[in-house]
């Protein structure tokens, strides 16, 4: 087994169910990477304007833009990564813009089985062996896919394979090699995401038994995001009141709510976010658990980010602590 | 348009379709089973038809399988979770696949016709994958449950779009890949369709049509046409039914209500919800904000208190002079500053849960009842979970079990 380096990769793959973070997620690890001195190349779909927001950047678009030191992105459209496809293939230029803004291409694009997702998947696979034409050295050292949560467990990932069991000619030819990449674990690595919640656990096991049972997709490691911290450590409810009604539980108070709210009020308000914190707590010990023990995979933690709004200062902290998630398990490894 | 209501409760009175929509992750599903439970218990016959419910949730609700098949939830269930139903409780999983092979075994013509089409392969792969036809499969079951008419209330899970629209304007695409023009195009062979029609230019962009079928492969731009072919005659059924499940949608007593939670992508995108609803003139009844975290501090002025004084001075600066203060007053014991951090945290989660609920509740979802759920400490996947989103969301279901009381408009 060797260490978990993952960016020695050429491309990682953020895979997860919808709402557990996989754009913070993708996001640090780019900028983790970046500050290692990687040049990395960020690529999403159906971005909604969240990585501009975390990179105080301006919207993305098909292009690829520079977000920081290091730091590009792009983000995929659909129907653009096609014409672009179809003209390399096709010499008359002209024309190609014609077939694409048909009403049957439109029509054959919008109903075609999991087409989008396809073209975008040989893009990545594209942009991955993209190298500059002085040096003929990759132009990304690192690329890194934030991938649609598309229904369930492995969808995407198949569907290369799928794919060239139902194509012949150059398509079939593209899906072969992005099959290729993405099962080659010294280039691809696969990340998957999670929360410690019942169903985005669940989805993670069976995305993983999925994985493990019939594929030879990398699968390298399992983010557990927003892990709530146990800060109480089961302390009972008498002994937390006893600490808060103490002289120096007191002045705490006093000066937390700049005695603004009666001791009574304070201390009661004090016992509730004790409580409710204990609950949170006590979930993601349960969910960790369950993780550890449902997948023999290296399982990297990031806290839960308390914050009124989440910015690039909060990304910035998530990256630091994906460092240090990183660091044990490569020298546990090495 | 009547207006839109000012209590969920409404709903369960004055509505007879209620759709659930929102991003994946949201809580849709049991948000949606929810509302059928309140309506059962409010005494009316009400079914939920599910996506793609977690096992757990399913299994509590005693659907087994995707069959298709409305189940009715045994009373005996809801009275083991300590609620009595005044009506009845269905609840289904819907099946893609089935219910589409059901829509071209009602409209095929003939026996060979229906074989072809089902054995299509371009067929089986549209019906089963998820990508788009589980959206227009969505509003299909709708309409046959609202066809049979044996439901006060149907309530729809809708399945999570990446793009917010796309299964609302499902029957209008379906209708549009089965436009008259795109059969003439699958009628004819493609080349011959390309010369005839359009001269020089359209020999050229035949010769590239074919071109871009070698390309993409021309087994399955063969599988295509005969698809289309196989459809001759059905189209005039298939799309007429769309366009009645397209106006069902607008009936007036047919209701959206978006889900989403505090997190910025779902608001952003229960934001998009609103906008799009309005624009298509459907009935955008309420917002459910699910997971909100609650605040530990009781009443309005003592919360922004110490909301303000944490925005002032910021969370360390906070913290750092209450153990101050705690050490001038004695020791601290790691307890009370655990408890400290704890209190600040939770604060912090709640106004920024609450500043973002504020910008929807101002920008999109302005004149829309905006209803919000606290945090449970566990998810929601049994009907004993069920209850709970009831007591918070319906209220005055649950007190003394009273049928809804009237509101006039």
């Amino acid at each position: 087994m060797s260490a978990l380096d993952l960016f020695s990769k050429r491309l990682l793959v953020v895979s997860g169910k919808g709402g557990v973070g996989k754009t913070v997620v993708s996001s640090a690890l780019g900028l983790l990477a970046a500050r290692q001195g990687k040049n990395v190349l960020l690529v999403k779909m159906d971005d909604q304007g969240r990585t501009s927001q975390l990179f105080d950047a301006p919207p993305l678009g098909d292009q690829v833009m520079a977000l920081r030191d290091g730091i590009s992105a792009v983000n995929l459209d659909p129907k653009t990564v096609a014409a672009e496809w179809i003209q390399a293939q096709i010499k008359f230029k002209r024309l190609v813009r014609h077939v694409v803004d048909s009403r049957l291409f439109e029509s054959w694009f919008r109903v075609s089985p999991a087409i989008k997702e396809m073209i975008c998947l040989g893009k990545v696979a594209t942009l991955v062996e993209e190298r500059t034409w002085w040096r003929q050295t990759p132009v990304w050292d690192l690329v890194i896919f934030d991938a649609p949560a598309t229904g369930h467990g492995l969808g995407l990932l198949r569907l290369p394979e799928q794919a060239s069991k139902l194509l012949i000619g150059p398509m079939r030819t593209n899906a072969l090699a992005v099959q290729a990449l993405l099962e080659n674990p010294t280039l691809t690595s696969l990340v998957l995401v999670t929360i410690p919640e019942e169903m985005p656990v669940n989805e993670a096991v069976h995305f993983h038994d999925e994985a493990k049972a019939g594929t030879s997709v990398p699968l390298s490691c399992v983010v557990l995001n927003g892990a709530y911290p146990r800060r109480l450590q089961g302390a009972s409810p008498a002994e937390v009141e006893a600490a808060l009604a103490a002289t120096a539980g007191e002045a705490a108070l006093h000066a937390l709510t700049g005695g603004r709210l009666a001791p009574e009020a304070a201390r009661a308000a004090l016992l509730r976010a004790a409580e409710r914190d204990q609950v949170r707590g006590a979930l993601t010990e349960h969910y960790r658990g369950e993780l550890r023990s449902r997948m023999a995979l290296p399982l990297l933690e990031l806290p839960y980010v308390f914050a009124e709004r989440f910015g690039f200062a909060e990304l910035e902290q998530v990256a630091a602590c994906l460092g240090d998630a990183l660091r044990p398990a490569e020298a546990g490894a090495a | 348009m009547s207006a839109p209501v000012t209590r969920l409760e409404q709903l369960l009175d004055e509505r007879k379709v209620v759709i659930c929509c929102g991003s994946g992750g949201v809580g849709k599903t049991t948000t949606s089973a929810s509302i059928a439970l309140a309506a059962a218990l409010a005494g009316r016959r009400a079914v939920v038809c599910t996506i793609d419910p977690a096992r757990r949730l399913a299994n509590s609700l005693g659907l087994t399988e995707l069959g298709n098949e409305v189940v009715e939830v045994a009373p005996e269930r809801l009275r083991a979770a300590g609620v009595e139903p005044k009506g009845r409780l269905f609840a289904l999983m819907l099946d893609t696949k089935g219910t589409f092979d059901r829509l071209i075994e009602r409209y095929a013509k003939d026996e060979d016709k229906r074989r072809r089409i089902l054995q299509n392969k371009f067929y089986q792969q549209m019906s089963s994958t998820v990508v788009g036809s589980s959206d227009y499969m969505a509003m299909e079951k709708l309409y046959e449950l609202f066809e049979e008419g044996r439901f006060d209330l149907i309530v729809l899970d809708t399945p999570p779009t990446k793009h917010a629209l796309d299964f609302l304007q499902a029957p209008k695409r379906m209708t549009d890949a089965f436009d008259e023009n795109m059969l003439q195009v699958f009628l004819k062979p493609w080349a011959e369709a390309g010369m005839k029609s359009l001269g020089f230019l359209g020999r050229a962009l035949g010769k590239l049509v074919t071109k871009v079928d070698e390309l993409i492969g021309l087994k399955f731009v063969e599988d295509f046409a005969d698809f289309f072919r196989a459809f001759e005659g059905m189209y005039e059924g298939f799309r007429a039914r769309a366009g009645r499940v397209d106006a069902l949608l607008r009936e007036p007593f047919t209701s959206f209500v978006v889900v989403t939670s505090p997190q910025p992508l779902p608001l952003a995108e229960a934001g998009f919800f609103c906008d799009r609803l309005r624009e298509l003139e459907m009935r955008l009844d309420a917002v459910v904000v699910n997971r909100v975290q609650p605040s530990a501090v009781e009443g309005d002025g003592p919360r922004e208190d110490v909301r303000a004084r944490l925005r002032a001075k910021g969370p360390h600066e906070v913290l750092r002079e209450a153990e101050a203060a705690a050490r001038a007053a004695g020791d601290v014991p790691a307890l009370l500053g655990a408890a400290l951090r704890a209190f600040v945290d939770q604060e912090l989660h709640a106004a920024g849960d609450r500043l973002r609920i504020e910008g929807l509740a101002q920008g999109p979802g302005k004149g829309v009842l905006v209803r919000e759920v606290p945090s449970f400490s566990r998810d929601v996947h049994d009907i004993d979970g069920l209850r709970r989103l009831v007591e918070e969301l319906f209220p005055s279901v649950i007190e003394g079990g009273a049928r809804v009381p009237q509101v006039t408009p």
